[in-house]
């Protein structure tokens, strides 16, 4: 389809009618300022072309020009395979459309209203929707053909878009006889699944998603059936079970019975021998205590006759050892008088021993004391000369007169201030020097040395003064000198203050020589440092203590004295202390060991006594204690035998008193054996029984209940049919699965034909798209070169990304500038519309799409465009008109112009 | 001495293995319960024995307890019967429904003692448990006092089975000096010859068939004892209302299904009868439309019938239908399809691509294809 002309009116910017015609088959460049109405020629085509007449909305009551009551409409002519066409629509109020044919020279009605607008569609699209045809996704191959402004860009295509394409492109791999099929599986497929794939749900969902409910329910209720099937099974069982505990009970009931009426029996006759029992014990304890009473009286009698003899042999004895103890005693306390003696006689040995002791001890102390006194002498002599020293050193220091350091640091400083004060002042007096020819005299009149002075012949003199010098020389002129003035009396009164101070300074040393003021300091400095000397000797030699001293020598020599007198061979001869200390040490031991022997000897005859003493003691005791036993005895003895028997009485009484016992115990034991035949006492076991009973009757009485309970429950189940309701259940439950898997395989049948077709077209679509890049490439190849690489687009033609020449995969189109993306665009729209064209001219139109491609890259766009507009039309909106003006054969159509007619 | 052997009525049996007919399944059980009376009227029974398992279970409906008793009480001869393992004596079971007090001809055996009927002694043996490992007939005390027949629930030995189920031994009528030992338990018909080759005991078989392949099932048997030592005559009748067919078909030509269509329609008395059709062997795409039709003809005519062809693998050399779909996709497909449903196809298989599916899925393009086609 290529257009001629169109006529717009009513329309936006557009009040007025306004027709833009006489459009070259080939290029044209439409072109205004921005807002002059560019895009909406585009939209008032796209419009007249794809939407219907009675559209609705506000859309299209938006494209009403504002504040007007004016129906938008719009007349395009236009070629479709030769034949010319003009469509005439007007929206809103008085919708309308009308298609005309070009018959033998002129247009002729065709089509009318809605017939018009889809006969229009029809030669654009072959699968044009219901509604939103305005909308970019319906026009069907002009999506790719006309770009409008800021959508060059090919996001999705619409399906049919791409179904057109891929038919166009590949017609052999789109045979007509296959489509219906493939229609009739995607209608089939479609019954089942949603777009996405997803099983459909609802009111649409399929047989199977029914069913599938169904057997959810359906097995609810088998389990449910199940459930009560096994509960009456079970029941049953334990109705059966209670039914047989019942019996047992019953059984064990009587049983019991039994046994309490056969023990009741057993009780009574145990009861009868166990009263017998209690009166033979009771008998046979009394014969029993008869007997032993007779017994121990007869053996008492026995045992206290025996002691009574026994007693009198001990003290016979006893009494017979008495006197050979008395002199033991005696003997041996002689012994221990003997040895008391010795000892006292060794101990009178002692005061020897303690003199030879001092004698060693009063030889060392004399040592010592001499030792002392002569450290003392020695101590007192040298603080005596020390005492000389530091006098003689103090009396030589009061004697020099000698400045110390800081005094001779000062006097050098007033030195040193007196003689830079002097050279300043030399410094700032005028010196006129005169070096006469013959000798003469000069009358100095001011200067430093005023009045009269006599030059000798070629001997220079100089006159200095301050602030002039005037000389007056005789007859020949007075001559006077100025210098600068000011600072002279400074620096005389600084030195005369440096003068005054040294010489307050060097005063009391009697000479200004700062060499020999050194001298005196240093000759002082050394004295000072004796006198410190010999003050920190005498503070060693504790100087202070000295009179102490003197006091301790005296006494020391005193006590020497002392000792001289009682030991004066010890001035001659120095005592041995080793020697006396050692002799009277062995004496000192011996006569430890002397009393250490006798006194032991001592004790032992002590001891000897008192064990001895201890021993008589003893048996004087056992000699009374066996007499007041034997008391005891008789009168034990006058006791037990009071009852006035005799002895042979006395066994006759016991010998009948065992008889009797011995009946009693033999009958006793008769009633005893048959107590042991009935066992232990069968009242505790009657006990028994009968709670055994209770309980028994009591189990049964709750087993009856039980049982009586769970044949209600049986009979209630029985009442339901549980095995009836389970067939059911089940027949049903199985009946479903049936159809389920008869339905599955249904369905999974038409999944698989329907992912297969899918599959394929997958692949047939990558085949397509193979030669879309392959032609994109090669015009984005002729615009940018070769650094962007080839095209990469998906089954759907949008563009997945491009592959650089060293890529290893292909990269997004981010990582293009936007003039390239918009250049990689164009390419791949031209290689469509290239590709889809056909013999059939059709229109491109490009709405100001190329705004960010350079100038240099346009021009060889430019080129492509006039290829391409030998095959196709060329629309080219653009407020740029000067960036196209490169163009050959192009048709330039002014807007504003052409609004101004 | 003449009456009626049957047993293994199984009232109110499940049958989820025929679907929707089950309920007719189970309704055709009683009509058959109520021409026996009418056939031991015709032969002039002296009563009729039914040898356990009269219901499936205890469980069943308390309903269909009263019309079993109904029917038995409409005979004109007296009916005993022995608890099964499926319908034992115990609590709850269908023998308490008190609708077996009020039926004065129809006597339930719980007990094991000897009961006088007409001409004889019978020795039941009813069951008290489902499963048992003793032999029931084991108490019948031998003795040679008139004809002595026994009733009795349980397995012959010999037959195969994993636990002892009721044993009965081969010998147990000579043993007791019986003359007749009926027994139920298995639904096949069987006799059981002794080494005096004489007959004396026998499975009458259930009356009505219970599934497909059951051997001999669906019959009585009319007893006839002259006299105590004479040999029994017996006589099975057939009783079996519903037909049960079960049919193996091998496909393996064009034209077979032609041939099974006709066998299929030949089949008489279709509403009252089950089949059971598995077809095997190659399917020509061509013989589809065949296979629909049967799979029509018998879901609409019989009682029950049911279809299984997931043995039919389409033919490897059935090329002519695809070669006629043009190049493109679904000429693919097809051919993918006709790979994919080759059990021998040992490549990648898509997710859910079984050669059943398969298969499935290359007889429905067939079918699309040739839809559009007309």
């Amino acid at each position: 389809m290529i257009v001629h002309s169109i006529h717009i009116s009513g329309w936006r910017c557009f009040a007025d009618p306004v027709e833009i015609n006489g459009f070259d088959n080939k290029l044209n460049v439409i072109h205004a300022p921005n807002g002059a109405g560019k895009s909406t020629i585009l939209e008032a085509l796209t419009l007249g072309m794809f939407d219907n007449h009675k559209v609705t909305g506000a859309e299209i009551k938006a494209i009403r020009p504002w504040g007007r009551m004016l129906s938008p409409s719009v007349i395009i002519e236009f070629s479709h395979k030769d034949v010319d066409y003009r469509i005439s629509k007007t929206f809103l109020d008085g919708a309308k459309s009308l298609l005309e044919r070009k018959e033998e020279g002129r247009y002729t009605r065709f089509a009318e209203n809605d017939h018009a607008d889809s006969q229009v569609r029809l030669m654009l699209t072959q699968a044009a929707p219901a509604k939103g045809l305005s909308r970019v996704e319906h026009w069907g191959l002009t999506q790719v053909l006309w770009a409008s402004q800021g959508n060059l860009a090919l996001n999705k295509l619409s399906g049919d878009v791409i179904a057109d394409i891929r038919s166009m492109l590949g017609a052999q791999v789109d045979a007509s006889a296959a489509n219906p099929v493939e229609r009739m599986v995607e209608s089939l497929w479609s019954q089942y699944f949603t777009g996405t794939g997803k099983l459909r749900s609802g009111k649409d969902a399929p047989e199977i998603v029914r069913l599938k409910e169904k057997l959810h329910a359906a097995n609810d209720a088998l389990s449910q059936a199940r459930e009560q099937q096994r509960m009456f099974d079970e029941t049953s069982r334990r109705v059966e079970d209670l039914r047989a505990r019942q019996k047992q009970s019953s059984s064990f009931s009587a049983s019991i019975d039994l046994e309490i009426n056969r023990t009741a029996a057993r009780v009574k006759e145990y009861e009868t021998l166990e009263a017998e029992r209690k009166q033979r014990e009771e008998q046979k304890k009394t014969a029993e205590a008869q007997y032993n009473a007779l017994k121990q009286r007869i053996d008492s009698i026995t045992k206290a006759r025996k002691d009574e003899a026994d007693a009198l042999i001990r003290l016979n004895s006893l009494e017979k050892e008495k006197p050979g103890q008395q002199e033991q005693i005696r003997r041996l306390a002689q012994e221990a008088e003997e040895a008391k003696r010795a000892l006292e006689d060794i101990r009178r040995e002692r005061a020897d021993i303690a003199a030879a002791d001092n004698l060693w001890q009063e030889a060392a102390n004399f040592l010592e004391l001499s030792k002392k006194a002569g450290e003392l002498k020695t101590r007192l002599k040298n603080i005596g000369q020390t005492q000389n020293d530091l006098e003689g050193y103090r009396k030589a220091r009061a004697a020099l007169i000698a400045p110390d350091k800081e005094t001779v640091w000062a006097i050098g400083k007033a030195m040193k201030d007196r003689d830079e004060a002097r050279v300043r002042i030399d410094a700032s007096l005028i010196t006129l020097e005169v070096v006469p020819e013959r000798d003469i005299s000069i009358d100095v009149i001011s200067g430093e040395s005023p009045g009269i002075n006599s030059l000798q012949a070629g001997k220079p003199a100089q006159i200095k003064g301050s602030p002039e010098v005037v000389v007056d020389l005789p007859s020949i002129a007075r001559i006077r000198a100025k210098g600068p003035t000011g600072s002279i009396e400074q620096y005389r009164k600084a030195h005369a203050g440096a003068e005054q101070r040294l010489k307050e300074l060097t005063a009391p040393y009697g000479t200004t020589d700062l060499e020999a003021l050194h001298t005196l300091s240093k000759q002082a400095e050394i004295i000072d440092r004796k006198i410190e000397e010999a003050g920190s000797r005498l503070k060693i030699l504790d100087g202070e203590q000295k009179e102490t001293m003197e006091q301790d020598l005296r006494r020391v020599e005193i006590l020497l004295a002392g000792i001289s007198e009682r030991h004066p061979e010890w001035n001659t001869a120095i005592p041995d202390i080793t020697a006396l200390k050692t002799s009277a040490r062995q004496r000192s031991d011996a006569f430890a060991k002397k009393v250490d022997n006798a006194e032991r000897v001592w004790q032992n005859a002590e001891k000897n006594i008192s064990a001895a003493e201890k021993n008589a003691a003893q048996i004087s005791t056992q000699i009374n204690e066996i007499r007041t036993n034997i008391d005891k005895i008789r009168i034990h003895i006058s006791e037990v035998t009071a009852d006035g028997k005799t002895d042979e009485i006395r066994t006759a009484d016991m010998n009948t008193a065992s008889l009797a016992w011995n009946a009693a115990r033999i009958s006793l034991e008769e009633i005893e054996k048959r107590l042991a035949v009935l066992g232990e006492n069968p009242v505790s076991t009657l006990e028994k029984l009968e709670k055994q009973l209770t309980a028994a009757q009591e189990n049964a009485a709750m087993t009856r209940d039980e049982e009586q309970r769970a044949e209600e429950r049986l009979h209630l189940l029985s009442e339901q049919g549980t095995y009836t309701a389970l067939s059911l259940a089940e027949e049903e439950v199985e009946r479903l699965k049936r159809d389920i898997a008869e339905e599955e395989l249904k369905l999974n049948a038409v999944n698989l034909i329907h992912s297969l077709l899918m599959q394929r077209h997958s692949e047939i679509l990558a085949d397509i798209a193979e030669p879309v890049e392959t032609a994109a490439s090669r015009i984005l190849q002729r615009i940018a070169g070769t650094r962007l690489g080839r095209v990469k687009v998906n089954e759907g033609f949008a563009v997945d990304g491009i592959m650089p020449p060293d890529a290893a995969a292909p990269v997004s189109l981010d990582n293009a500038s936007g003039g390239e993306q918009e250049q990689i665009y164009f390419a791949i729209r031209l290689a469509l519309a290239e590709m889809i064209a056909g013999d059939e001219r059709n229109l491109i139109v490009l709405d100001d799409v190329l705004a960010a491609t350079d100038a240099g890259r346009l021009a060889r766009i430019m080129t492509i465009i006039e290829e391409t507009a030998q095959r196709m039309q060329v629309l080219i909106f653009t407020c740029h008109p000067e960036r196209y003006h490169g163009l050959a054969d192009c048709r330039f159509i002014d807007l504003e112009a052409v609004i101004r007619r | 001495m003449k009456f009626i052997h049957t047993g293994d009525w199984q009232l109110g049996m499940k049958a989820s293995h025929v679907g929707a007919a089950a309920s007719k399944v189970r309704e055709a059980r009683l009509l058959t319960a109520k021409r026996i009376g009418e056939i031991a009227g015709q032969h002039a029974a002296d009563f009729i024995l039914i040898a356990g398992d009269t219901f499936d279970d205890n469980g069943v409906d308390r309903a269909l307890i009263q019309r079993a008793v109904d029917i038995l009480s409409g005979y004109s001869v007296p009916v005993y019967i022995i608890p099964g393992n499926h319908d034992p004596l115990v609590p709850g079971s269908v023998w308490e429904h008190p609708a077996w007090r009020s039926a004065r001809t129809v006597y339930v055996l719980k007990e094991k003692i000897p009961v006088d009927v007409s001409g004889g002694t019978l020795f039941p043996c009813p069951a008290y448990e489902k499963q048992s490992g003793g032999d029931p007939t084991a108490w019948i005390p031998a003795g040679n006092d008139g004809i002595r027949i026994g009733l009795a629930h349980g397995t012959v030995e010999g037959i195969r089975q994993d636990e002892p189920d009721y044993p009965i031994p081969r010998d147990a009528a000579q043993r007791a000096g019986l003359d007749y030992l009926a027994i139920g338990h298995w639904h096949s018909l069987a006799l059981y010859t002794g080494f005096d080759a004489v007959t004396r005991m026998a499975y009458s078989g259930t009356h009505e068939p219970t599934k497909f392949g059951e051997r001999d099932s669906g019959n009585i048997l009319l007893v006839e004892i002259p006299s105590h030592g004479s040999s029994p005559v017996i006589t099975p009748i057939h009783t079996g209302l519903l037909t049960w067919v079960q049919m193996n078909e091998n496909i393996e030509t064009w034209g077979d299904s032609d041939r099974l269509f006709q066998r299929v329609e030949g089949i008489s008395n279709p509403n009252e009868t089950l089949l059971l059709l598995s077809l095997s062997g190659l399917l020509f795409a061509q013989d589809r439309e065949k296979i629909a039709r049967i799979q029509e003809v018998i879901s609409s005519r019989f009682l029950y019938a049911a279809m299984d062809i997931s043995k039919l693998i389409p033919a490897p050399d059935d090329d002519d239908w695809v070669n006629t779909v043009p190049h493109g996709p679904i000429h693919d497909v097809a051919l993918r399809l006709k790979e994919l449903s080759d059990p021998a196809y040992a490549g990648s298989r898509p997710e859910g691509a079984t050669v059943d599916v398969a298969a499935r899925a290359l007889l429905d393009l067939y079918g699309i294809i040739m839809e559009t086609k007309r």
